[in-house]
């Protein structure tokens, strides 16, 4: 159908062609030949226009009375001094405009995925980040370059919940994540796959007016990553960027825990207390330190007091934490080539690039490699009314992901290693731990011929290959055509397809099949063995197919009447499908050189060999599931501009889905926003010299969420089949809710820009405010109903906050500084929720929504003080002091809480100083994040006396008197998760996060051809670059870092080269 | 020509438009995720009621934690996994803490899953060869509504007084999926009463025996109705329909053909089980619940179920691992034809019959004996008869979460009366008939959202 369409497109053209010589055709450029698009020609007298498109380039029809008349030609645009000139006897014309001196203010061109426009002309809250400040730093992921360049923009350190938040949080429990838009489209695929050295800016689209094109998916704001293109009439041009960063080794000592020493004198305590007696005994064989295990020896008489002692002296020299930092830790290598190639002649452009990643990570055994491939090219046909635009991206990654994080190292579920373990000896063989059973089980095991049955983390990550392969493939078409002088249609289409095929091979002598063949061995009467699991190897395999179709029909509409209205405005219809299938295997008795498998008995429960009490059925890791994303769009979206003065802008768009269970004629929801614009400076009346740029602007509007796991009928999910019964079965998902609605981000924005004369100062404020209405929260429903809680449009929120981006030009000339300061204020409230959170959960971190606090808040006990006659903790019951935890938790209302603040940075920023001389340039940033509470780790003594636990247990209260100079319990006669809650939920271990930290120092040295004539290259940049330098000031002495509490922020190093040809 | 051209410049774009608005009808009505449904096919509603360990084939085991049969050590049960387990021991005021029980919940969940397939059912056109489904279905939903009534009944309302029912609060009965309906208490007359009617409106629409033994099928709904009216003490409807179910499915297993040396030696969906249901898996049922050594003394040396039933730890304490649910660590709660023998029995006893009492007593405890050692029990009378059969009621039957139901029922009769005991930490906690603590509390959470009356405590 499309091929058809675009064959009845091109059949109708030679009408056009035919229509004569008089069509002036060329192109509109700033002085340094960037095209300016949207500059307006005119014919004073024939009353004929155009307006150049996204090139520059613009075809005029000239009225045969024109050149008789010796017609003028006026060509404006808005920043630069109007030119008005003879028509030209050529049919040929190219002109470049000067900047005007009045307004001295850069053209921006903001792109919000449906169009350019020049910010002049835009009401709404646009941040863009150019090319080169995108290049200022070196990461291989595109959007953490975003990380204190752009205002307004919150970055997660923690990856607690959503990474990226663009003017805080507009839902509770939808999708958080702002929408990616990738020329043009939604992008689907991972982010990791995109080659930052080709994109070539990013546009954050903050409020209604800017977002509102977007509709359903714009509520957490736009990120619009526009990717490099050729340009027509441009020799070709050959660019090389490679760079090479070295990333500090994380440090095992971070996170401060138990010495060995306490260890081991606290599972003697244990011992004594018959603490083990259970465990020694189990009925699934759970497994004792080496430590316990010599103290039952000892107790047995099997070894002496005196080599008890010996051992345990060994023991305490030892700290794992050292292996750590030898075998799993090292430096990160991160390495990065790529090239490029572009030009253009006066029908066509292109742009070519290929890229190259290499990249070793922190954990020995993680890596990934990173393939790109890019080409985009566009033609023009017909006299510049046809365009034609095809593009392809092929991206592949290789990741390897089989480190050992020493955080998922561990004795069994339930217990952590010990700290006197040891992973490999003194000459680095690596040596076996207790893992998962008791030692003299595995030994009785084992003579009883089952496998062995050893663990040594080591050999292990040695023996196991865990592979993903990874692929990224898009392709682009787009045509337009100029149906009219001010009236073009245009038809996009985007196929995207990502996919991700990956492996782990657990080998026959990995400890991972062996444990497997052994615990589903079955011992028969005679005492003969029997596996259902075949002895061999286990291969897991998983497969993620992911594929997007996009079409998209607009129709634009740019026209200048009576040269003080300009009209802008485009309409369009698009459709947009995902298919995503994610699937996973198993093979069992795998040999990879042989390609055998086994097949298993997957439905029989077996009685597992180290606890014959329990029966499970052979884990298949079979798992399939197919996922349909559908949207249906309307837009609309014009902006009028009377005079360069006055700006209306309006937008309009209706998203319907295929949200299950809701009836057709609600699966849509319109959304609309309106703006208003001012350039004061444009006044007869506005006089002030000193800012000759100053612009109003105001808008209001709605953008929406979509959260899909709600629907209006009563919905089930079909969960696998019953492990007894092996039938199919399903569970209800949902309750009916008819009245059931999209979530709403109602937004408004007033902003104001400015420069000032001969640009040393120049700037935006912004205020605006921000409420989520028809939210999906949670409402408390009866139990009877059958459902625990009910999901809903229950609740609101209301936030506001401020954005401020101020530039300062401090000293000018050979010797360059320039300031750049960023400084965002957010807030949101809950407003209205149904449901009351009890105290105990609004203690967690995470989305426990009250009214009138936000959503992610930061609540706590109130401290007593240490008890000085035992060290209890004490808490306060009905006002007076007490430690009975039980009553205090569970008699503790909402709000009797401490509440202390956000958990979310209030006010954030940066400040950048970038200082140029010659071909030096030095730039220096400095982020802020202010305005928030954080509750740090301490000892939780659980019922073995804090074993393994937070190094304050170094600090605990032992004896009286120490209440005075520590806060931290006393070990506990008999552990209660009550006394460890109150004292983990006190005010006592909640601490300010307001921090100041060196985010990164650049300093590049540039050598150009201008400069130096004669050289074989353009231009040749050397640079070097160095990130999370350290906190300058912070307002906690409690951690060395209030955002990166379990792992330290890796500082790293990079030395790169780029040249262009 | 010119005009000819000015017409067809815009063809293109209106045959686009035309396409685009007209092509994509269909193109909203795919499924976000293949594995979502709305429920409205006989398959549909099937997959609801097979969601057996999740939420169909679970019951409360709030009873079997406050009744007899069971102790605990000091030390286990002060390192109880939740609140509930340990305040359910010790009969304590407040039960469940900040927690909702599942056993107030998961039983509503089932009725709230029955209503959602019986209300689409009677939606739904049925055609010639569905009928027989939709109706086995609707047998079934019927008959998981009834189960998880009876449950709730026994635990959160007073035991039946016969004559005294309707002056007594029931649970509230939610015949509605509509979460916007009323929550309100029946009195225990009309909960009873809902119960049997919905069991008798599903017997015939069931077929004889299920093909899954986590279905319902007549034998099943026979079986439950006898359960009821014992509890009832309708003594006759008891009978009647033990019969019922024993002309249908009367199998029992032969525990000489069993194996002791095996952990859990009796298979799931074993011979004797009529409906698959499981006790809530609370930690303590399964890894710390203790039998005395006088009540194992009570077995005979011949009596095959003193070594299926019991096992010892390392240090010698008693443990029981004769459940009929195939698994170590779920307490079956379901009905089995052993049940369903001594419900006879102790039917026939009372209302006289002897002889058939003893012959249903002889052809259970006859399976329960060393092959050629079973001397057959005999009674002078019908109060003899009686004693036997509720004493081999409690030792066969025990772990089954049935003794709270029993104890309740038979506290009403001064000759079988029992006050409980439990010793903790040198406390001594009792359980004397009579006490409103053979009700257990209604959770709080339902309280603040219905408003309904609280149990007295």
């Amino acid at each position: 159908m499309l091929l058809l369409l675009l064959g009845l497109l091109l059949g109708s053209l030679p009408a056009y062609a035919q229509q004569g010589p008089a069509t002036l055709r060329g192109k509109i450029t700033d002085e340094q030949g960037n095209p300016l698009p949207g500059a307006n020609l005119y014919l004073l007298q024939s009353h004929s226009g155009a307006v150049t498109d996204t090139e520059g380039l613009f075809s005029l029809e000239v009225p045969a009375e024109a050149y008789q008349m010796g017609d003028t030609l006026r060509i404006s645009f808005l920043g630069y001094v109007t030119e008005s000139l003879p028509l030209p006897e050529e049919n040929y014309l190219e002109v470049a405009l000067m900047p005007d001196i009045a307004t001295l203010m850069e053209v921006e061109v903001v792109s919000t995925g449906y169009q350019q426009l020049p910010k002049e002309r835009a009401t709404g809250s646009f941040v863009q980040v150019e090319e080169e400040l995108i290049n200022r730093s070196v990461g291989p992921d595109i959007l953490s370059r975003l990380e204190g360049v752009a205002s307004g923009v919150l970055f997660s350190p923690y990856g607690d919940g959503s990474d990226i938040t663009i003017r805080g949080r507009s839902t509770l429990f939808a999708n958080e994540d702002p929408l990616i838009v990738l020329d043009n489209f939604p992008y689907e695929g991972d982010i990791s796959n995109i080659n930052p050295n080709d994109v070539e800016s990013i546009t954050v689209l903050k409020d209604a007016a800017a977002a509102s094109i977007w509709g359903a998916r714009a509520g957490n704001g736009v990120i619009v990553i526009t990717t490099k293109g050729g340009r027509f009439q441009q020799a070709p041009r050959l660019s090389f960027n490679s760079n090479l960063t070295i990333g500090q080794q994380p440090d095992a000592f971070y996170v401060p825990r138990m010495s060995t020493a306490d260890f081991i004198a606290t599972e003697r305590t244990l011992f004594e207390t018959g603490y083990y007696n259970f465990a020694e005994t189990a009925y699934d064989k759970r497994p004792l330190t080496p430590l316990v295990e010599l103290l039952i020896y000892q107790r047995e008489g099997r070894i002496s007091a005196e080599a008890l002692q010996r051992e345990i002296e060994r023991l305490q020299e030892q700290d794992v934490r050292h292996d750590f930092a030898d075998y799993l830790y090292r430096p990160s290598v991160l390495q990065q080539y790529s090239a490029s190639l572009s030009g253009g002649d006066e029908r066509q452009r292109y742009y070519l690039s290929a890229g190259w990643d290499k990249n070793l990570e922190r954990l020995v055994g993680e890596g990934n490699s990173r393939v790109t491939l890019n080409a985009k090219n566009n033609w023009t046909f017909f006299s510049n009314k046809l365009r034609f635009g095809a593009d392809i991206y092929y991206a592949q990654r290789g990741e390897e992901n089989k480190g050992l994080d020493p955080l998922f190292l561990r004795q069994s579920t339930n217990d952590g290693l010990p700290p006197y373990s040891r992973l490999a000896d003194d000459a680095g063989q690596p040596l076996m731990l207790i893992k998962d059973y008791r030692l003299q089980f595995v030994e009785q095991a084992e003579r009883a011929g089952l496998l062995n049955w050893r663990y040594s983390p080591l050999q292990e990550m040695e023996l196991l290959d865990k592979t993903a392969a990874v692929t990224d493939f898009r392709t682009r078409l787009e045509t337009s055509y100029q149906l009219l002088p001010s009236l073009e249609a245009s038809l996009f289409y985007q196929y995207w397809s990502g996919q991700q095929l990956g492996r782990d091979h657990y080998p026959e002598e990995s400890y991972f099949a062996r444990d497997l063949v052994n615990r589903f061995t079955q011992v028969g009467a005679d005492g003969t063995l029997s596996r259902p699991i075949p002895v061999g190897g286990v291969l897991d395999e998983y497969m993620f197919l992911s594929a997007s179709h996009n079409l998209r029909a607009q129709l634009q509409f740019s026209e200048t009447f009576r040269e003080r209205h300009e009209l802008n405005a485009l309409a369009g219809w698009e459709a947009r499908g995902v298919e995503s299938r994610s699937s996973s295997f198993r093979y069992y008795g795998y040999q990879e050189d042989k390609a055998l498998q086994a097949a298993v008995d997957a439905a029989t429960l077996f009685p597992q060999y180290h606890y014959p009490g329990r029966r499970l059925a052979i884990p298949n890791g079979q798992e399939l599931d197919i996922l349909h994303d559908r949207f249906l769009s309307y837009y609309a979206n014009a902006s009028y501009a009377y005079d360069r003065r006055y700006l209306l802008t309006l937008s309009a768009r209706k998203d319907q889905s295929n949200l299950f269970g809701v009836e057709a004629n609600q699966r849509g929801v319109p959304l609309w926003s309106a703006g208003l614009g001012w350039n004061l400076h444009g006044e007869g009346f506005y006089r002030w010299k000193a800012l000759p740029y100053l612009k109003l602007r105001a808008t209001y509007g709605y953008n929406g969420n979509i959260d899909k796991s709600v629907s209006a009928f009563t919905t089930a999910r079909l969960m696998g089949n019953s492990w007894d019964t092996r039938l199919p079965y399903a569970g209800i998902t949902n309750p009916p809710n008819p009245a059931l609605q999209w979530e709403r981000v109602e937004i408004l924005n007033l902003g104001l820009d400015f420069a000032s004369r001969n640009y040393r100062l120049s700037g935006s404020l912004e205020y605006y405010r921000k409420n989520g209405r028809d939210l999906i929260g949670y409402a408390p429903v009866s139990p009877v109903t059958g459902l625990a809680e009910f999901r809903g449009n229950v609740a609101a929120t209301e936030g506001q906050g401020l954005d401020l981006q101020l530039s300062s030009l401090n000293v000018a000339g050979a010797f360059n500084w320039q300031t750049d300061w960023l400084y965002s204020y957010a807030t949101t409230t809950v407003t209205d929720y149904r449901a009351e959170v009890p105290a105990y959960l609004l203690l967690q971190n995470g989305v426990f929504p009250r009214e009138g606090f936000p959503p992610r808040a930061l609540y706590s006990y109130r401290w007593g003080g240490l008890n000085g006659d035992t060290g209890n903790p004490q808490g306060f019951l009905d006002g007076e002091i007490s430690e009975d935890y039980g009553s205090i938790i569970g008699n503790m209302e909402p709000d009797s809480l401490i509440y202390h603040g956000s958990l979310q940075p209030t006010h954030f920023g940066a400040l950048r100083n970038t200082f140029s001389w010659e071909g030096f340039s030095l730039s220096c940033n400095i982020t802020y994040r202010l305005g928030y509470y954080f509750r740090r780790e301490s000892i939780r003594y659980g019922t073995n006396r804090g074993l393994g636990g937070h190094g304050d247990y170094a600090f605990r209260w032992q004896q009286t008197g120490d209440e005075a100079f520590t806060q931290v319990p006393s070990v506990p006669e008999q552990g209660s998760s009550y006394r460890d809650d109150f004292y983990t939920y006190s005010e006592m271990l909640v601490e300010r996060g307001d921090h100041v930290r060196l985010q990164d120092v650049r300093l590049s040295y540039t050598l150009s051809r201008e400069v130096w004539p004669g050289l074989p290259f353009r231009e040749l940049q050397v640079y070097g670059y160095a990130s999370h330098l350290g906190i300058l000031w912070k307002a906690t002495s409690a951690v060395p870092d209030p955002d990166y509490r379990n792992m330290p922020a890796l500082r790293s190093w990079s030395v790169g080269l780029r040249a262009n040809f | 020509m010119k005009l000819i051209n000015n017409h067809f410049r815009w063809l293109p774009a209106l045959l686009l438009a035309v396409w685009l608005l007209t092509a994509c009808e269909d193109y909203l009505d795919i499924k976000p995720d293949n594995a979502l449904l709305v429920p409205t096919s006989l398959q549909d509603f099937q997959a609801l009621l097979d969601n057996d360990f999740e939420v169909m084939n679970q019951e409360p085991a709030l009873g079997f934690m406050g009744a007899d049969n069971y102790y605990l050590l000091p030390e286990d049960w002060n390192s109880l996994l939740t609140e509930i387990e340990r305040n359910a021991y010790i009969w304590a005021e407040e039960i469940y803490g900040s927690s909702l029980p599942e056993d107030w919940s998961l039983p509503y969940k089932q009725v709230f899953y029955a209503n959602v397939v019986l209300e689409g059912l009677e939606k739904m056109e049925v055609t010639a060869e569905e009928q027989a489904e939709w109706e086995r279905l609707k047998g079934s939903a019927l008959f998981y509504r009834s189960y998880a009534f009876h449950s709730l009944s026994q635990l959160f309302a007073p035991a039946y007084v016969p004559g005294r029912a309707a002056d007594l609060p029931g649970i509230p009965l939610r015949l509605s999926a509509d979460i916007n309906q009323p929550v309100e208490r029946a009195s225990l007359q009309e909960t009873y009463a809902e119960i049997l009617n919905s069991l008798e409106e599903a017997v015939p629409l069931l077929p004889p025996m299920s093909s899954y033994k986590t279905r319902p099928g007549k034998a099943a709904a026979y079986a439950l109705l006898a359960r009821v009216s014992l509890n009832k003490q309708d003594y006759e409807a008891a009978a009647a329909y033990a019969d019922s179910s024993l002309g249908i499915y009367h199998s029992l297993m032969d525990y000489n053909h069993l194996d002791s040396a095996v952990a859990v030696p009796f298979p799931l969906f074993n011979e004797e089980v009529i409906f698959h249901s499981v006790l809530y898996p609370y930690e303590m049922p399964f890894n710390r619940a203790l039998v005395e050594e006088d009540f194992y003394a009570r077995y005979a040396e011949e009596d095959l179920r003193k070594s299926l039933f019991f096992s010892r730890k390392d240090d010698g304490s008693l443990f029981f691992r004769g459940h009929y649910s195939g698994q170590f660590y779920f307490l079956f709660g379901g009905l089995a034809t052993d049940e369903v023998y001594l419900i006879r029995a102790e039917s026939r006893a009372r209302l006289g019959d002897v002889s058939c009492a003893l012959e249903d007593l002889n052809r259970l405890l006859s399976t329960r004996w060393e092959s050629g050692t079973f001397e057959p029990f005999t009674a002078a009378n019908a109060r003899e008869a009686l004693d036997l059969i509720l004493e081999e009621r409690r030792k066969e039957l025990l772990f089954r979460g049935l003794r709270w139901s029993d104890l309740r029922r038979l506290n009403q009769d001064p000759r079988y009366a029992k006050t409980l005991v439990r010793k903790v930490d040198g406390e001594v906690y009792t359980l004397p008939p009579g006490s409103p603590r053979w009700v257990y509390p209604i959770p709080e959470q339902e309280i603040e959202q219905s408003g309904i009356e609280q149990n007295p405590r």
